[in-house]
C-alpha cells in the first residue's frame, strides 16, 4: 500500500500538471515528512511556494 | 524595470519551469496517479467492498503500460504487490471475479510480479537503544495507518478487521502488531474479544512457519 506522503506526491504532482499550483502547494506540504531528503521533491515544492509568494505579490502590487 | 514587471517576470520562468519539469514527467505522473488509483482499490478490496469493476476497469486502461514495457522497476513491484493484495480477496467461486483472477496470473507472467522480501534465518543482534528507535518507527507508522482510517470514519472494529486482514494477506508483522493493541485496548474497555483473538492467535502461528 501506498503511504500517506506518497498518494500525497501523486497528486501534488497532477495538480502541477494542471497548473493549479495552490493545490499543488497543499498537497506537498502532506508529503513533506516522507520526501524532505529529496531533492527533486525539495526544489519543486520550495518553486512552487515561491511561486505563490510571487504571485500574492503581484496581486498586492496591483491592488494598490 | 519596476518591480512589478520583475515579479511578472520572475512568475512566468517560475511557471515555466514547473510547467517543464510536470511535462518531462508527464509518463511518470500518469503512472503514479495509477497506481494511487489502485492502491484505493486495493484498500477498499481489503475492506470487503466490491472492487471488480474498478478493478477490471483499471486493467483494461493500464494492460498498455504492460505490453509495451513502460514501468519501471519500482512500479512493476507497487504494482505486483497490490495486485497480489486484490487477488488474495478474490472469490474465486464468482466468475466474474475468477476472470479478473486469472486476468491478475496474466499480468504476473508478463512478468508484473509483487517485489519479495528478504527474509533473514536469524535476527541480527541490536543494541537497546537501536530497539527503542525501531520502536518508534513502528508506532510512528501504526500511528499514520490509524490516522488513515480515522479520516475515512472507520469504526475501532471495521479498523480491526482490516487490519487483521492486511495480516492475513501480507508478510508485515506490523498488523498483527496493531491487531493486539486494539484487541487489548477493546479487552479493557469490556468488549467480546474471542473471535479477535482466535484470528490473530491463528495468524501469529502462520507467520512463525
Amino acid at each position: 500500500m501506498l503511504s500517506k506522503e506518497e498518494k500525497a506526491y501523486c497528486s501534488a504532482m497532477t495538480a502541477l500538471k494542471v497548473e493549479d499550483y495552490s493545490t499543488a502547494s497543499v498537497f506537498f506540504k502532506d508529503a513533506e515528512k516522507q520526501f524532505a531528503g529529496n531533492d527533486d521533491f525539495c526544489i519543486l515544492q520550495q518553486t512552487t511556494d515561491l511561486l505563490l509568494a510571487v504571485k500574492e505579490e503581484i496581486s498586492a502590487l496591483e491592488k494598490s | 524595470m519596476s518591480r512589478l514587471k520583475t515579479l511578472k517576470r520572475l512568475e512566468s520562468n517560475l511557471k515555466h519551469l514547473l510547467t517543464s519539469v510536470a511535462r518531462l514527467e508527464t509518463d511518470q505522473i500518469e503512472t503514479l496517479n495509477s497506481i494511487n488509483v489502485l492502491d484505493d482499490i486495493a484498500r477498499d478490496s481489503l475492506k470487503g467492498r466490491y472492487v471488480n469493476n474498478r478493478l477490471g476497469s483499471w486493467m483494461a486502461k493500464n494492460r498498455v503500460l504492460v505490453d509495451e514495457g513502460r514501468l519501471k522497476k519500482t512500479a512493476i513491484s507497487a504494482v505486483g504487490n497490490l495486485l497480489s493484495d486484490i487477488k488474495n480477496g478474490l472469490d474465486k467461486t464468482d466468475p466474474e471475479s475468477k476472470k479478473l483472477f486469472d486476468e491478475i496470473d496474466s499480468w504476473f507472467t508478463k512478468g508484473v510480479v509483487p517485489g519479495r522480501k528478504v527474509v533473514l534465518s536469524r535476527p541480527p543482534e541490536i543494541s537497546e537503544s537501536d530497539l527503542t528507535e525501531q520502536y518508534f518507527e513502528l508506532f510512528k507508522k501504526e500511528t499514520e495507518q490509524l490516522t488513515y482510517y480515522k479520516e475515512h470514519g472507520d469504526h475501532i472494529l471495521s479498523m480491526l478487521d482490516d487490519i487483521l486482514k492486511n495480516a492475513e494477506v501480507k508478510n508485515d508483522p506490523i498488523y498483527l502488531h496493531m491487531a493486539g493493541s486494539i484487541i487489548y485496548y477493546l479487552k479493557n474497555k469490556g468488549y467480546k474479544i474471542d473471535p479477535y483473538v482466535r484470528k490473530l492467535r491463528f495468524l501469529e502461528k502462520d507467520e512463525k512457519k
